[in-house]
């Protein structure tokens, strides 16, 4: 095993992939100008190979072999564990792959670098199965670039036969009775995105004053937390370990299904909700074989197959009829109550400030 | 000499142990555990196992990894042993530099290592791939081989060597019939050193990866973020065995562990 060394003053990997990002944007030319991306324009023949860049498990296990027989696309399916490393890989100048994973958050970035180019959508016929709550997003106003792919709502998981009441709203959290019993998620975004809504502010605010309350939220609420934790808490869930989780819907769903007592509420007060798209990168070496797959998956039965292996929810229609114990679309109510992460732009560093203190309080 | 051990140093010891190689033993008896979630005991299984067999996504970043490692070892490995060689047998204007120059790297934070060997791919307009990564990990192995190798350099006597030259051999033939073997024992621990680096190496590999070389670290660490499944305490328990194994076959090799043997 590689000896631990000591990490260069105490930046971990994801800061220093994000300050990267930060720095190219800062500097930002034309890095990865598109060559031909007119959304109208005609594809080469089908080639023999298609390149993906994706999370772990986030296709149906036979998604890529039934693709491959069916096109005769030899596809090579490569990892990332987070959406940093995707966006400074690609940015580092990662040429290659055809078809990347995009967390809605990192489209603006991902177009303002040049790194993905328009599909032609007259190939993927199939987006008409997809859903209206799912197009003209705040990341891509017109729909020129992104697929929408899996989706899911931040909430609260909670166990019936422990919380005394259904939670009210992210107040619970502060909540000294439960103390020891909580868990927020692990990421910035979500945990002090709660914390801004509870007090009726957009998850995406960027002034500094909002940002500050919404620290001392935070800081408040950690007291009560057994720690921040993402999709592991699942099984303190099952366990009893943990009573209440802010936690997204497709992982509540999959506790749910050891676990009945789990249920999943939309906070009163508000939450957020993101989608992961497909994106075709710009200057992809097979064009073509990705806008085939842009439109397979978008089959009732893929996309189905799809929602089923990872339980999040699927963006699709067609594909939602066909499940058994979908993940619902969200009620117009709770609709109403939720907002799309955007983009920070520069306030992202300011953000990173505000989480590493409430880490460190 | 042997000295009797004090009962408290000897409690010290067993806590020290217990916390180094606890976490590990529980990791590999959850990899036996029935229940989908990990941290209750449900039963004994060996359906993650059989499970690992049938991911074909599993078993060709095993491929993949091997094959770097394998790579990178060999690379590193004889560029490694003729640098040391050369250290240790010639007198090598600026020898101190260049010593200097190799222990750095192994000081370096491995996300600056990383970094600094992505940035140079992409100026050098290298495309991202199974070959950066072979080539990232035999930089990243060199300077380890080449200390354990000038270690063993360091416990050899060289009036062998001078015999044979004066008995008529040349430079090539006192390499190969007296210096190499002399010296395999600490070529191969270095080599199995090299490989374990290698094979578990995540930090560089993320960096330097492309289209089509995903290794089973990152892997594992994609499909840990998304969701614990104890088929990833399958495969961790597998790489555990693997690793533990070469690295107490490279002790065994050691020029240390030789030379209480002779």
């Amino acid at each position: 095993m590689r000896p631990r060394l000591p990490s260069a003053a105490g930046w971990s990997r994801r800061e220093l992939l994000r300050w990267l990002g930060l720095a190219a944007l800062a500097g930002c030319g034309a890095r990865g100008r598109p060559g031909d991306d007119r959304p109208d324009r005609t594809l080469p023949p089908l080639e023999r190979e298609l390149a993906i860049y994706n999370w772990s498990d986030y296709v149906a296990p036979g998604t890529i072999p039934a693709f491959e027989r069916e096109f005769g696309v030899r596809v090579t399916y490569d990892v990332f564990e987070s959406n940093e490393e995707m966006l400074a890989k690609l940015q580092a100048g990662a040429r290659g792959y055809d078809l990347v994973m995009a967390g809605g958050n990192y489209v603006t970035p991902l177009v303002a670098l040049g790194l993905v180019a328009r599909p032609s959508w007259r190939y993927v016929p199939n987006r008409s199965n997809l859903s209206p709550l799912f197009r003209a997003l705040p990341f891509d106003p017109r729909d020129e670039y992104t697929l929408p792919y899996q989706w899911a709502i931040t909430g609260i998981a909670w166990r019936r036969d422990r919380l005394p009441a259904p939670p009210a709203g992210w107040g619970l959290f502060h909540d000294r009775s439960l103390r020891g019993k909580l868990t927020q998620l692990d990421d910035m975004r979500d945990a002090i995105g709660a914390w801004l809504r509870y007090r009726g502010r957009s998850i995406n605010a960027t002034d500094p004053g909002l940002l500050a309350d919404a620290r001392t939220d935070a800081i408040r609420a950690k007291a009560n937390l057994k720690a921040y934790i993402s999709s592991p808490v699942k099984a303190q869930l099952v366990t009893g370990d943990v009573w209440a989780a802010q936690l997204w819907n497709g992982d509540a769903t999959q506790a749910r299904a050891e676990q009945p007592a789990i249920e999943f509420t939309v906070p009163a007060e508000g939450s957020s909700m993101w989608l992961d798209n497909l994106v075709l990168t710009s200057r992809a070496p097979h064009p073509r074989a990705a806008h085939e797959f842009m439109n397979y998956v978008l089959r009732p039965d893929a996309g189905a197959a799809i929602s089923r292996a990872t339980g999040y929810g699927t963006p699709n229609d067609a594909a939602l009829a066909l499940l058994d114990d979908p993940v619902r679309y969200p009620s117009p109510a709770e609709l109403a109550r939720l907002e799309w992460g955007a983009d920070l732009g520069r306030a992202t560093a300011l953000w990173d400030q505000i989480w590493t203190e409430i880490k460190a309080a | 000499v042997t000295a009797r051990v004090r009962p408290g140093l000897a409690a010290f010891v067993a806590v020290v142990y217990l916390l180094l190689h606890l976490p590990v033993a529980v990791l590999i008896a959850f990899s036996f555990n029935a229940s989908r979630f990990s941290t209750a005991w449900t039963g004994f299984t060996l359906d993650w196992y059989r499970r690992l067999a049938e991911r074909e996504d599993l078993l060709a970043a095993t491929g993949r990894s091997l094959f770097v490692a394998l790579s990178a070892t060999a690379i590193a490995t004889v560029i490694g042993t003729l640098l040391a060689l050369a250290l240790a047998r010639h007198r090598i204007r600026g020898r101190r530099a260049v010593e200097a120059l190799l222990y750095a790297p192994v000081v370096t934070p491995e996300v600056v290592a990383g970094v600094s060997l992505l940035m140079l791919f992409a100026f050098a307009g290298i495309p991202l791939g199974l070959g950066t990564v072979v080539l990232a990990h035999a930089t990243f192995c060199l300077p380890f081989v080449v200390i354990v190798v000038l270690a063993r350099l360091a416990g050899m006597d060289q009036s062998l060597e001078e015999a044979a030259m004066i008995l008529g051999a040349d430079e090539l033939a006192t390499f190969r019939r007296v210096t190499l073997p002399q010296l395999a024992p600490g070529v191969l621990a270095a080599a199995l050193l090299a490989f374990t680096l290698s094979i578990d190496d995540f930090v560089i590999t993320s960096f330097v990866a492309g289209p089509g070389s995903s290794t089973l670290p990152m892997l594992v660490y994609s499909m840990v973020r998304r969701n614990v499944d104890p088929t990833v305490n399958a495969i961790s328990a597998i790489l555990v065995v693997v690793t533990t194994v070469l690295v107490l076959a490279a002790g065994r090799l050691s020029p240390a562990s030789l030379a209480r043997r002779e």
